[in-house]
């Protein structure tokens, strides 16, 4: 009797091995689209981002004005809305040149950062993109996408003059600081 | 040696120093326990606190200091901040988790670390590592949190042999203060024990050596003002005390001394002259004694050979009362002569083999009639084999004599049974009679002279009450007593006890005392009577003369040896008492004088036997007065019975 058990036993295990390889991996699966990765980026860079009180004092929510063409960034940008940040509910908008209470403003090109910049300035919002030279542009936030990941760059002067604060954690990621 | 003793004496389970060394000892090693315990308690609290705080400080720290990276997934600058444990010895290996369970960052030897638990607890913290008593490590793993919610994990082992370093050094550190505090308090606690036991100890050796020597002057001893200087101070004065009442108790003593010398001195004179008035009773008694038994001994004669005579009835019958009254005369004179013999100390036993029987035989040869006189039975109990006595055979029997007329007077119906049996080495001679009985409130004076059960009349057909007086002292002069139990209306049974006799050698025979007179014709035989007193003598002829013997009277034995009529006489009676020689050197001359023995009997009123039975008086046969004719009569016959033996035998 002892002699016929090791055969059923190797089956077992080849019958178990062909089950686990049926199945992709997770990671394989869900890779993250750059949209997503950026709306991730611009949701984190809230969490090390502390606005001046005046300007949240009088809105209960933070809102995120988009500027984009792209309807997936906008799709990826949209889905943040909802979610919670300083305490506050993030609600997402598209910009208007009337929508002029911004706290977080993310635009994808140069020709539409010129166009809105003037309209923002006196809602002090924090200003990201991902389009490159945003900082030398006067934006805040430049975000870069690399092959080893994501990066980006902090104008520390236009912050200042907004009146926001970034993290020094935050600071100490960036790869590039503009003072 | 002073301080050998000293520090020998912790050593000594004698001394009070031992159990309060062990005390001390015991409470300091309790007091070090106990400090260690709570100490080792709150440090080890402590210490644990310090290791969880110190702990959580650096991984949050550096948990906040990588926040930034774990959001962004900065792998680079994650491992920067890291490096901040470089400062921290000892913290041996850290990572640093995505909310994803990834490990974005790792410090030190990251394999040393447990594998990560998701999700990780949000308790600010107070997920204290469970820390074990001297462990080699703690693992901290604490959430990282960015804006109120998670962002990842950071996780921390570190190596713990500095706290526990530090805490060993504190638990040594406060063993060692405990015990140079204990050491000191004992070091202190026996120099202070010295105040109070030296003290002590000085006292209990002085009062000691005062008890030895008897030495009660105050001593010397080096004293505080505490209360051991009281108990010396005391002591000193408790030894005064003693000395002040020694000296008081010798003088009371000596005055004492002196008091009992005079009055022994007084005790003395006053015996001397008691025992000198006890010595003239004595011989008052004696001389009046004497002169009694004279005219008792005439009177009986004298009513004998009257009674012999031709009398009307009347002056028969009065004749029978008179000698019924002499009698008693007699009886009473006797008794109250042997109680005084007896009580003068001059009767002396003189111990023999005596053989039971024979004593038996006498007794129930005497009292068998009286018993039979009066319808009583008289029994005898005695062993089958023979039994010896050793005691004085006339003594025991006067004794026995006296306890069985006794009982038989106070017996009226049932009997008398006289008893010996063998009793550990001894003969315990019982009498037994179912008299009257005795109470026992009188049973201790029962002996006493003149008492008689039931008879406080003084009857005198009951006797004189002096029968057992006179026991008792027989039963005193051969070394026993008498014993009495009693029931009254039962009986009564008298016990004495004698010794018993190994060996039947040297039988002593007791002859009856009552000698019966022979039938034996003495008619013709000449008799001398020597008797200064005129009515004895006369008395003596008269009788002798009744019995058809020819007399001859001398009043003296100087008249006697004159006269020639004295020689070849066939039997010769001299008193012993005789003006000029005396009784006894009249027979020892007559016998120089005479060619073969003569036959010859002393009489004599003397109260003191060993007058008369010593030296020259064991040859001449004594008869005591008053003498009844009858006995007059044997005793000529027996001598010349003895005679003609003995010439039969020399001529055979």
């Amino acid at each position: 009797m002892r002699c016929n058990r090791k055969p059923h036993l190797v089956q077992a295990v080849l019958l178990l091995v062909a089950l686990i390889c049926h199945f992709p991996l997770a990671a394989a699966r869900e890779m993250p689209s750059e949209q997503s990765v950026r709306a991730a980026m611009v949701f984190n860079f809230l969490k090390f981002t502390e606005f001046p009180p005046e300007a949240i004092a009088k809105s209960p929510e933070i809102r995120l004005c988009m500027a984009v063409r792209d309807a997936r960034q906008a799709e990826a940008l949209a889905a943040l809305a909802g979610r919670k940040v300083q305490g506050r509910e993030l609600i997402v908008v598209d910009f208007t040149t009337q929508s002029a209470e911004c706290h977080v403003f993310y635009v994808d090109s140069h020709q539409r950062w010129n166009a809105a910049a003037e309209h923002l300035a006196p809602s002090r919002a924090l200003t990201i993109s991902a389009y490159p030279g945003f900082a030398r542009d006067g934006g805040m936030v430049e975000i870069a996408i690399q092959t080893d990941g994501a990066r980006f760059d902090i104008n520390l002067a236009e912050g200042r003059r907004a009146g926001l604060r970034f993290s020094p954690q935050l600071l100490r990621l960036a790869r590039l600081i503009h003072e | 040696m002073n301080n050998w003793r000293r520090s020998s004496a912790i050593f000594d389970r004698r001394s009070i120093r031992y159990p309060l060394a062990r005390l001390i000892i015991v409470a300091v090693l309790g007091g070090i326990g106990l400090a260690l315990l709570s100490d080792s308690v709150f440090l080890l609290e402590n210490v644990r606190n310090d290791i969880r705080r110190n702990l959580t400080n650096a991984a949050n720290a550096a948990g906040t200091a990588a926040s930034a990276a774990v959001v962004f997934n900065d792998a680079k600058v994650a491992r920067e901040v890291l490096r901040m444990f470089d400062a921290y010895p000892e913290v041996e290996a850290a990572a640093l988790f995505t909310n994803e369970g990834a490990r974005l960052a790792s410090f030190g030897n990251a394999n040393l670390l447990p594998r990560l638990r998701l999700p990780v607890a949000m308790d600010n913290g107070l997920s204290a590592p469970d820390i074990g008593f001297l462990a080699d490590t703690a693992t901290l793993h604490l959430p990282i949190e960015v804006d109120g919610s998670p962002a990842g994990s950071i996780q921390l082992q570190a190596r713990l042999e500095t706290y526990w370093h530090a805490f060993l050094t504190s638990i040594a550190t406060t063993f060692l203060v405990s015990l140079s505090a204990g050491l000191l308090a004992m070091i202190l606690a026996m120099r202070f024990l010295n105040h109070i036991i030296l003290p002590v100890r000085m006292l209990a050796e002085a009062a000691n050596d005062a008890r030895l020597r008897q030495d009660f002057v105050p001593r010397e001893i080096p004293i505080a003002d505490n209360e051991i200087g009281d108990l010396v101070r005391n002591f000193n004065a408790l030894l005064s005390e003693v000395e002040a009442g020694r000296t008081s108790l010798q003088r009371q003593h000596d005055e004492l001394e002196q008091l009992v010398a005079e009055r022994t001195a007084e005790l003395l004179a006053s015996k001397d002259s008691a025992d000198e008035a006890n010595a003239a009773k004595s011989r008052f008694l004696a001389a009046a004694s004497h002169d009694l038994r004279q005219p008792i001994h005439a009177m009986r004669l004298f009513l004998e050979t009257l009674a012999s005579t031709s009398l009307d009835e009347d002056q028969r019958r009065i004749t029978n009362y008179l000698t019924l009254s002499t009698h008693s005369l007699a009886e009473i004179l006797n008794a109250l002569l042997d109680v005084s013999r007896l009580d003068g100390g001059r009767v002396k036993p003189h111990p023999e083999i005596v053989p039971a029987d024979v004593m038996l035989r006498n007794i129930e040869a005497e009292f068998a009639p009286l018993a039979l006189a009066k319808g009583l039975r008289f029994k005898f109990f005695f062993p089958i084999n023979e039994l010896m006595l050793f005691t004085d055979a006339k003594l025991l029997y006067s004794l026995l004599r006296n306890i069985i007329d006794n009982a038989i007077k106070y017996t009226n119906t049932g009997g008398v049974l006289v008893g010996f049996r063998r009793r550990h080495g001894s003969v315990l001679i019982q009498v037994w009679d179912t008299g009257i009985g005795i109470a026992p409130d009188q049973l201790d004076i029962i002996f006493d002279e003149y008492f008689q059960v039931a008879n406080p009349q003084r009857d005198r057909a009951r006797g004189l009450g002096l029968g057992l007086a006179i026991a008792k002292r027989l039963a005193n002069i051969l070394g026993s007593q008498i014993r009495c139990y009693s029931c009254p209306n039962k009986g009564t049974r008298f016990e004495v006890s004698v010794p018993l006799a190994d060996a039947p050698e040297h039988v002593a025979s007791v002859q009856p005392v009552v000698a019966i007179a022979r039938s034996s014709s003495l008619t013709g035989a000449r008799v001398v009577v020597v008797e200064d007193d005129e009515m004895a003598a006369k008395a003596l002829e008269l009788s002798l003369g009744a019995n058809g013997m020819h007399v001859t009277t001398f009043p003296s034995a100087e008249h006697a040896l004159a006269d020639s009529r004295i020689e070849n006489a066939d039997f010769y009676f001299v008193d012993y008492r005789l003006p000029g020689m005396n009784g006894m050197q009249f027979l020892d001359e007559l016998q120089k004088r005479a060619k073969q023995p003569i036959k010859a009997t002393l009489l004599t009123g003397e109260t003191f036997h060993e007058e008369i039975s010593t030296g020259s008086s064991l040859r001449w046969k004594v008869l005591f007065k008053p003498i009844e004719s009858a006995a007059l009569m044997a005793e000529i016959e027996a001598q010349c019975l003895a005679q003609h033996v003995e010439g039969s035998q020399q001529a055979g």
